[in-house]
């Protein structure tokens, strides 16, 4: 990497960017904890510079103030976007508004001249939103990346490789479970569904879904962002992939037991682990085999640099080498076409229907 | 329980009903073989008194393979002729799948004292409720093959969920893979472990059958036996307790067996193949700690101790383990999802 440094900006003051990683407890002798919020992310970094962030909310610019102003007392604060981006020069801006509000900024950021956009999960809250947030990028040569986080962590590249190089044969089917106290759909089930899109390797062709109860007008999302934690539903759903791989998608709002996970059925085995575990169960061999089946744990090599640092890192890599990205937002609209495809299957009672285009 | 000797007879002799034992390595005796007639073999008050089928190289298969065990074995070509001559106190049905009702009530008619019918109970709604109505009508207890519910393993996750540490049930995901991953065949199994987890009733059901079987408003498979006559499927099903859950069977993935069950404060991990049951439970650091069920021994499993139930509730009455009640549910979410499928794929109530 060159020794250019990024002008970098981030917009959406909440938890995820202005948080900050516990690193002054973490036990000697290790340095700090992983950096996984975008302004500690920015500030960890070299080559890259917080020169500025932006909320409409002044309690939330108030709040960077208060976290941030001792270690970033250069970093100018907006409530206005559009003002931000005329006086500052941008290469790299993460997004991090309310789930549904990315759309506008991104295509306002993309079309003020920066060389890459990092916005948070989900991607948007409606296909066309999604398609906007792409067309201003392409138009505008700007790399857009999303934080699936997950795939910014080794467990499931690993796992991935593991079923490319043929470790379960070939694929057919897929269960997965997301349960948890903030299990919904758009907020969080997103990063499953991805993570599932990612693994399965292939586009959704199909979908049918039930939503949880009291969700019956969600003809489209109907949620406040992501910002309270029953605003949204969670579902049971089918994903028929255009590879031939059943899928299947198992959430609630009701149930509060901290476990996601998935299993992926071959002819040759199954492969099975939790989301946020550091390994994966790999089952091979037939039953009716005089060997019976066989176990391995797969445990992926460790990485320094993990998690929203390595997607800011990648977003430097993919602007500077042309480099293809593990996360693109045409990647994420998958997920998209997934979600807004459960909401249109509730409203036609359950139908199996082709995913919106 | 009195000295009596149950005269059975037993309809569709295929491997499940007359499947031998091969040899047992020293100092192991009686490798577990779940065929009926190895099973009531090990039992002594019991007598193989009829055996119908009506291909003649089964009946002559039997004949070898048992004919020493079992030396009062008529053999029949008609169920009929052998309820006539037989005066059967057990009558076991495994013929094909879509043909157990005809035959059933026939032997509850002719006055056997117990019912043993072979999963899946029925292919329709309306075959299993002929089967319970002549049950009920002639106080016949009955019992299906549904052979799960006689392994502890069953038994030891259901007490777990009973129990109350994971909370209550809220999802159950069961996943059926192999060349015989058939709905109505073998998927009968674990949609029954489903109800026998969910202890509910089944409300609603949605479902894509595997392709190819589009044209399937009712059943339209063999009885059974050639996989490429029976789909794969998957589905999610609604029970009136909340519960709602998922099947999956694809014949394409390996062959397997595994349930994922659900609540609030922790889940159980069974793979019914091996018999691995795992409970996963929040700990007080924060993570998730794993505790692994004791596979429970018992000298009678399977069909022994489901004959052993049944001459049970002849004798004293109660209720099986495996009731007609029970089965019935399991038809009623298999036909469920054929009518989905024919909704194209919508939620769908499932037949009363």
């Amino acid at each position: 990497m060159s020794e250019q440094t990024y002008r970098a900006a981030i917009v959406g003051l909440g938890g995820i960017a202005i948080g900050r990683s516990r690193q002054e407890v973490a036990p000697p002798p290790f340095a700090r904890e992983v950096l996984n919020r975008h302004v500690h992310t920015i500030h960890g970094l070299p080559n890259i510079e917080l020169v500025a962030v932006c909320d409409i909310a002044p309690a939330a610019v108030d709040r960077f103030k208060d976290l941030w102003g001792k270690d970033l007392p250069e970093t100018r604060t907006y409530a206005d976007v559009g003002e931000m981006l005329s006086n500052e020069k941008l290469d790299i801006v993460g997004i991090a508004t309310a789930d549904h509000a990315h759309a506008a900024v991104t295509v306002e950021v993309a079309h003020s001249g920066v060389k890459g956009i990092f916005v948070e999960k989900p991607l948007a809250t409606s296909l066309e939103d999604a398609d906007s947030m792409i067309a201003a990028c392409e138009a505008n040569n700007v790399v857009l990346n999303v934080d699936h986080t997950r795939r910014y962590r080794p467990l499931v590249h690993t796992v991935r490789q593991a079923i490319r190089d043929g470790a379960i044969g070939e694929v057919g089917a897929a269960a997965l479970h997301h349960f948890g106290p903030v299990a919904t759909l758009f907020r969080n089930g997103t990063h499953f569904i991805d993570v599932m899109c990612f693994v399965i390797d292939s586009a959704p062709v199909k979908v049918s879904a039930l939503l949880d109860e009291g969700f019956d007008d969600w003809d489209r999302y109907r949620g406040d962002g992501g910002r309270t934690r029953g605003a949204e539903p969670g579902a049971i759903g089918t994903i028929i992939f255009s590879n031939g791989v059943r899928a299947s998608y198992t959430s609630t709002i009701h149930n509060s037991f901290y476990s996601t996970g998935m299993m992926v059925t071959g002819s040759e085995g199954n492969i099975e682990f939790e989301m946020n575990g550091d390994s994966a169960r790999l089952t091979t061999g037939h039953v009716t085999s005089p060997l019976g089946t066989s176990v391995q744990t797969i445990v992926p090599n460790q990485y320094q640099i993990i998690g929203i640092p390595a997607g800011y890192r990648e977003l430097m890599d993919v602007i500077e080498n042309g480099v293809s990205s593990v996360s693109p937002a045409r990647e994420a609209r998958k997920t998209i076409q997934i979600m807004t495809g459960f909401l249109q299957s509730h409203q036609q009672g359950s139908r199996l229907i082709d995913v919106p285009a | 329980m009195a000295n009596k000797t149950y005269r059975v007879g037993i309809v569709g002799l295929s491997g499940i009903t007359t499947g031998a034992p091969g040899p047992a390595p020293w100092p192991l005796r009686n490798e577990i073989n779940n065929s009926h007639t190895y099973c009531l073999s090990l039992m002594d008050s019991v007598d193989i008194v009829g055996v119908c089928d009506l291909v003649p190289e089964l009946l002559d298969g039997f004949l070898q393979k048992w004919g020493e065990r079992w030396p009062n074995a008529t053999r029949y070509t008609s169920h009929r002729e052998m309820l006539q001559n037989e005066d059967l106190d057990i009558l076991t049905v495994a013929t094909g799948d879509d043909k157990h009702a005809a035959v059933a009530v026939d032997g509850v008619e002719a006055g056997i004292e117990g019912l043993f019918v072979e999963k899946p109970l029925a292919t329709t709604v309306e075959d299993a409720d002929r089967i319970l109505a002549a049950c009920e009508e002639h106080g016949v207890p009955i019992s299906v093959g549904h052979t799960m519910r006689w392994l502890p393993q069953y038994h030891a996750v259901r007490d777990v969920i009973r129990s109350g540490v994971i909370g209550p049930l809220h999802n159950i995901i069961a996943v059926l893979g192999g060349p015989r991953a058939m709905l109505f065949r073998n998927g009968t199994h674990s949609i029954d472990g489903i109800c026998f987890f969910a202890e509910s009733d089944p409300v609603q059901v949605f479902a894509r059958l595997e392709e190819g079987f589009e044209d399937w408003d009712e059943y339209k498979g063999d009885g059974g036996k050639l996989p490429r006559n029976d789909p794969g499927v998957s589905g999610f099903i609604m029970f009136r307790n909340g519960v709602r859950a998922y099947f999956s069977a694809s014949k394409n993935t390996v062959t397997g067996s595994t349930y994922e069950l659900a609540g609030p404060k922790g889940k159980v991990l069974f793979d019914r193949s091996s018999g691995l049951a795992e409970v996963l439970l929040t700990n007080e650091s924060g993570g998730i700690g794993r505790h692994r069920l004791p596979q429970g021994e018992y000298e009678t499993v399977s069909y022994v101790a489901a004959y052993k139930e049944l001459i049970g509730l002849i004798e004293n009455g109660g209720e099986g383990v495996s009731t007609g009640r029970d089965a019935r549910k399991t038809v009623q979410i298999m036909t469920g999802f054929l009518k989905s499928q024919q909704a194209g794929g919508a939620l769908v109530d499932v037949d009363a």
